[in-house]
């Protein structure tokens, strides 16, 4: 009788081990979602997807909360199952943001292609205006000076055309986008001069 | 009575095997719990990630390599910490969670405090240079404008105020360090052109050029005197016209020059306006030239020619390029800049006053200044 009844309690405790010893945290998934968020910095989500990255790491966070309230019950209660679908939401939003970063990356580099191309384009319309202006028969006194200016101007923006290529090449797209959209800005206004110009003379 | 007798130390060893089991029973569910509880964490995990999970974003747009360490040895921590949560209590170290998660919180405070500072630094020196570069456009806009500038010089202002737009846009995003760097670069364009005015301007101060101009504007006034003629002396750094009769001074008017007039006039094309001692040799009346009234002076005179045949044997004086002629001071003036091909013109009504004066052959000085 005696020894039935140890062998009972002894089960008992086994099982109450084995059962503790089961519930381990979720260590694979952990890994996968960190990986994920590792993955969308590396795909410069910081810059292109900050909002999407900034959720993806608040849900890893509270997974990890999660698997810490998990780690602090008594073994028998412990579940990782709420934790093992924050992890999987953690890394399915930290994919959200590595897709929205390329996505965005490749938009803001289209934009900023865009960008210089037509500034280009603006620089050479008044360089086109330009020619057709020195050529004009009609040069009232002061129009020599004026056409300095004028050239002036044109020539400093052509030198920063430089710096929207540079940060396109070094893929801060979206600083190549600003300098291009100023340069474009100040290259219409020239063309805008010279066409005006134009129509002054009567050239 | 044996029986009876026997029946007391069974009653003792049922009621000492029920002791017994209930004592196992207490031991078993003390040891289970024992074993099952995790020790509470002396360390606060939860609070530690949260902040460097924070910092980590916050450091990333401008020291990217901080961040990236400090996500690193995150991750570093939240190895040893699943680790120790999964360690028999008896082999759990909470003091290895507390030193991976300490290390992490010290590269944290450090790099924000590193942050800090350079954003402190990089906020005085935007104040600082973005201040200089704004202050300095102004002039260099002005300075730009004066007669000898070139084309080379507009461009660096047109240089210097994108770069501006610049950083006056990435100070508005508290890009501060970006700013004062594209602040930096309007303010070396814009000093680059106050040292090329500054060139133009270095001979209105030399003592050598204003001795000679003083004399030369003087031996016209006495000559004025001593004949009692009309003669016109013309300052060209205050744009000024004085006319002097018998001496006297008896008129004065503003005057526009060649666009790069205030340099000495070397050769035909140069845009600039001569110095030395003239004589009206033409008076030109309204119908007589395109700029309503004109006066025709004798440049180039023989001291023009000489300086010009030192200057061509010195190889300063592009091929193929003469002296030039036909300098005069003429009408259609007013237009608040300097835009001439050399000569000087004045408002048509003032050259209405000032043709009471005019006559051939009389005097025409023009200096740099008058000191």
């Amino acid at each position: 009788m005696r020894s039935k009844t140890t062998l009972a309690l002894a089960v008992l405790l086994s099982s109450a081990l084995l059962v503790t010893g089961c519930a381990k945290p979720p260590q694979q998934e952990l890994d996968a979602a960190t990986a994920a968020l590792t993955e969308a910095e590396g795909a410069k989500a910081d810059t292109y997807a900050s909002a999407e990255l900034g959720a993806a790491r608040d849900a890893l966070n509270a997974a990890k909360q999660e698997i810490e309230t998990q780690n602090n019950k008594f073994a028998l209660f412990r579940s990782y199952k709420n934790a093992i679908a924050m992890l999987t939401d953690a890394a399915a939003k930290a994919k959200t943001a590595k897709d929205t970063a390329v996505a965005n990356k490749e938009k803001a580099k289209g934009e900023a292609r865009a960008a210089i191309d037509n500034a280009k384009n603006l620089i050479t319309q008044a360089q086109t205006e330009m020619t057709t202006l020195e050529g004009c028969k009609r040069k009232p006194k002061g129009f020599a000076a004026d056409m300095t200016v004028l050239k002036g101007n044109l020539d400093g923006i052509v030198a920063e055309v430089a710096n929207a290529e540079n940060a396109f090449t070094s893929e801060d797209f979206l600083g190549a986008k600003s300098t291009a959209e100023s340069l474009a800005g100040r290259a219409q206004t020239l063309v805008t001069d010279l066409q005006n110009a134009k129509t002054k003379i009567k050239c | 009575m044996e029986l009876e007798g026997s029946s007391g130390p069974r009653k003792a060893a049922a009621l000492r095997r029920r002791l017994f089991l209930c004592l196992f029973g207490i031991a078993a569910a003390a040891l289970t719990y024992y074993f099952g509880k995790r020790a509470e964490p002396r360390y606060n995990v939860v609070g530690a990630r949260a902040v460097a999970t924070r910092a980590a974003g916050r450091l990333a747009p401008e020291s990217p390599d901080k961040a990236r360490q400090i996500r690193l040895l995150m991750n570093l921590a939240e190895s040893v910490t699943s680790r120790e949560d999964v360690q028999p209590v008896w082999d759990r170290s909470d003091e290895t969670v507390q030193m991976m998660w300490g290390r992490v919180l010290d590269l944290t405070r450090d790099s924000m405090r590193e942050l800090l500072a350079r954003r402190i630094a990089a906020r005085s020196r935007w104040a600082d240079v973005g201040k200089q570069a704004e202050k300095a456009l102004p002039l260099a806009r002005e300075e730009v404008k004066a007669p000898g500038l070139s084309r080379r010089e507009q461009a660096l202002l047109q240089q210097a105020e994108i770069a501006l737009d610049r950083a006056q846009r990435l100070a508005k995003r508290g890009a501060n360090a970006q700013a004062s760097s594209a602040a930096e670069i309007a303010l070396a364009r814009a000093q680059e052109i106050h040292r090329a005015w500054e060139a133009l301007h270095a001979r209105f101060s030399d003592r050598s050029s204003l001795h000679e101009w003083s004399s030369m504007v003087q031996a016209t006034i006495a000559e004025s005197a001593r004949i009692g003629t009309t003669a016109l002396v013309i300052d060209k750094l205050r744009r000024r016209l004085d006319v002097y009769a018998s001496g006297k001074k008896v008129a004065s008017f503003s005057v526009e020059l060649g666009s790069k007039g205030l340099r000495q006039k070397e050769h035909a094309g140069d845009k600039a306006t001569p110095e030395g001692r003239y004589r009206v040799v033409a008076v030109k009346n309204h119908g007589q030239t395109h700029y309503y009234k004109a006066l025709l002076i004798n440049y180039p005179n023989d001291e023009d020619r000489s300086r010009f045949e030192l200057h061509r044997r010195r190889g300063q004086v592009p091929k193929g390029v003469g002296l030039g002629s036909l300098i005069e001071i003429h009408g259609e003036g007013g237009r608040g800049k300097d835009w001439t091909d050399g000569c000087i013109a004045l408002r048509n009504n003032e050259m209405d006053r000032l043709f009471q004066y005019a006559r051939v052959n009389m005097l025409v000085t023009i200096v740099g200044t008058v000191p």
